[in-house]
């Protein structure tokens, strides 16, 4: 769903009341300039008034409550602490290199995943190969892969890249897969037809047929890898490695300082929005302008 | 309903009677055609023949599941032959290819992630020509499809009728030997099927391109063909090659009628009664 759908939906239909009249009648009532109702205000205002009744909500908590500051930090420490970690460069160069870590991971993971496929749908033993790993290797928690990577490669990046990886061929493969196993039949036929062989029937039709499950696969994968590289820096911060969210959040824990442990913990939430919306701007710019998007 | 089209200006066309002729382009001897269902092999075509002149328009036309479109893919080179052998200007007919330009009937055979110019210029530039070349090329089958104003849409911005007119540009464009087209109308409303048969009319005779139309529309068979051949119930073979003059496209004339008769008679023949009037407008 684009953002801006449920506007156009809401303005239509006043949520929760009768339908609207139909507008054919030339004495309808001229349309109310202001209205206040929740559901006619525009999505980003609404989306904003919820952040800012959490904030409230949690300020409230804490300011009222008085609980301990060890357990539990207000929204004001929490906004400090993520000012000075980006002003002393601590929170930012650990943000960078988790990002650094899941990048390389899904670079890699996607080629993997696009060399799989490929071979998938040109041969019948890719096919079983892709089958056979993919119902094998994706229920894996590829967490669990970890211990494995630290006795390869050490407590080093590689053995991070390598698990993130792991969690990210899987989601991508697996949609891909869909995607080609369900493109349009006279697509195909058309592409024949025209004179195009193998290598540019695949990379010029069935990938672009493939486009909206292919994104939505690279979604799951962002959010698996996630999910995988913070935990991983975790271990690892326990370990005794260095870097990453993961670990800023562990270490923070350590020495106390809990305004950090939420900073650390916001940073990842607003990443994963910020992230979000690069998806939804490339859908806007291929699947949804193309009206591929269901 | 249907409009007639335009006298044509140029030396008759239609040809008497198949045979050896110098000209023939299409050549489909003894074709039998199966497919399997559950592992038992079914036959769709028994034993068709016929011969396409360079330059015709033959219609092929039959009851429902008589084989026609499978004919017609088989000549496409998407299906194999079980028998007979099927040659365009001297050469078999083994795999698809754009000199054997398809249009399929699915509105959603353009390439919904092109514009329009793209769908057409896309594939001239996969069968050599260069960008500039390709884009030209479109833009002017485009302008005779009358889409000169659609050219940077995206297909769902199209009607269906729209989207049956880049499909005809694109397989025109691509100038092929034949033009095989599998009912490209058959899902349209009946004023945009006749505004598309009289555009299509247009452009064959602009372009001179020999064209096997498959249709079940006894009407489409006789306003846009030179030449209909008719097949039985499947197993199908050829019932008849029924010529169509210049008098008879004249919708409502005595020709006409008298054609369309003759055509529903040896379409229904199998015991079906026609209903003439249904017959008209739902094929």
């Amino acid at each position: 769903m684009s953002l801006s759908s449920p506007t156009e939906q809401q303005t239509i239909a006043p949520a929760g009341g009768t339908p609207a009249p139909p507008t054919t009648t030339t004495d309808a009532a001229p349309r109310r300039v202001r209205d206040w109702r929740w559901g006619s205000m525009p999505v980003w205002l609404r989306r904003v008034l919820v952040v800012v009744l959490l904030l409230t909500g949690w300020q409230l908590y804490v300011t009222v409550s008085g609980v301990n500051p060890l357990l539990f930090s207000s929204p004001a420490d929490v906004g400090k602490a993520l000012v000075a970690g980006f002003q002393n460069g601590e929170l930012l160069r650990s943000t960078g290199t988790t990002m650094r870590v899941l990048l390389l991971g899904m670079l890699f993971g996607s080629l993997i995943a696009v060399v799989l496929t490929t071979l998938a749908v040109w041969t019948r033993f890719g096919e079983d190969v892709l089958v056979v790993f993919s119902s094998m290797l994706n229920p894996l928690p590829s967490i669990a892969v970890l211990p494995l990577a630290i006795l390869w490669f050490g407590l080093s990046e590689t053995a991070l890249v390598f698990v993130v990886a792991n969690a990210v061929i899987w989601p991508i493969a697996i949609n891909v897969n869909t995607g080609f196993r369900t493109a349009n039949r006279t697509i195909l036929a058309v592409g024949r037809n025209i004179g195009l062989k193998r290598w540019r029937m695949i990379s010029e039709v069935l990938f672009p047929a493939a486009l909206p499950h292919t994104i939505s696969g690279v979604k799951t994968a962002w959010a698996f890898g996630w999910r995988t590289i913070v935990a991983s820096e975790l271990v690892f911060g326990v370990a005794g490695g260095g870097g990453g969210l993961g670990y800023f959040i562990n270490n923070s824990r350590y020495y106390l300082d809990i305004p950090d442990v939420f900073a650390g913990l916001v940073t990842i939430a607003v990443i994963g929005l910020l992230i979000d919306m690069v998806f939804i701007l490339i859908e806007r710019r291929t699947v949804v302008r193309w009206g591929m998007k269901t | 309903m249907v409009q007639p089209s335009p006298p044509r200006t140029e030396p008759e066309r239609s040809v008497p009677h198949p045979g050896e002729r110098p000209d023939t382009l299409l050549r489909v001897s003894h074709a039998s055609i199966g497919y399997r269902v559950n592992g038992a092999f079914t036959r769709a075509v028994a034993d068709v023949s016929f011969d396409v002149a360079a330059g015709e328009t033959i219609m092929l036309i039959g009851p429902s599941g008589c084989g026609k479109s499978t004919l017609l893919k088989t000549i496409a080179g998407f299906l194999d032959l079980a028998d007979g052998t099927i040659t365009v200007a001297g050469r078999r007919t083994l795999a698809p290819g754009p000199d054997r330009a398809v249009v399929f009937q699915e509105f959603d055979q353009l390439f919904p992630w092109r514009d329009v110019l793209d769908n057409v210029a896309y594939p001239l530039r996969r069968n050599g020509r260069t960008k500039a070349e390709a884009e030209q090329q479109a833009r002017r089958y485009l302008e005779m499809m009358g889409l000169s104003r659609a050219l940077d849409r995206h297909p769902h911005q199209l009607s269906g009728g729209m989207k049956q007119r880049v499909a005809i540009a694109r397989a025109f464009a691509l100038e092929p030997v034949m033009l095989l087209m599998d009912e490209p109308f058959g899902a349209l409303d009946a004023l945009t099927r006749a505004r598309l048969q009289a555009e299509l009319n247009a452009i064959a005779k602009r372009t001179g391109v020999t064209i096997l139309f498959v249709t079940h529309s006894i009407e489409e068979a006789i306003v846009l063909g030179d030449r209909v051949v008719v097949l039985t119930d499947p197993p199908s073979v050829v019932r008849e090659v029924v010529t169509i003059t210049e008098e008879a496209k004249v919708v409502g004339s005595e020709q006409y009628r008298s054609v369309r008769t003759h055509l529903g008679s040896l379409l229904h023949r199998d015991g079906k009664e026609a209903d003439e009037d249904v017959a008209e407008f739902t094929d």
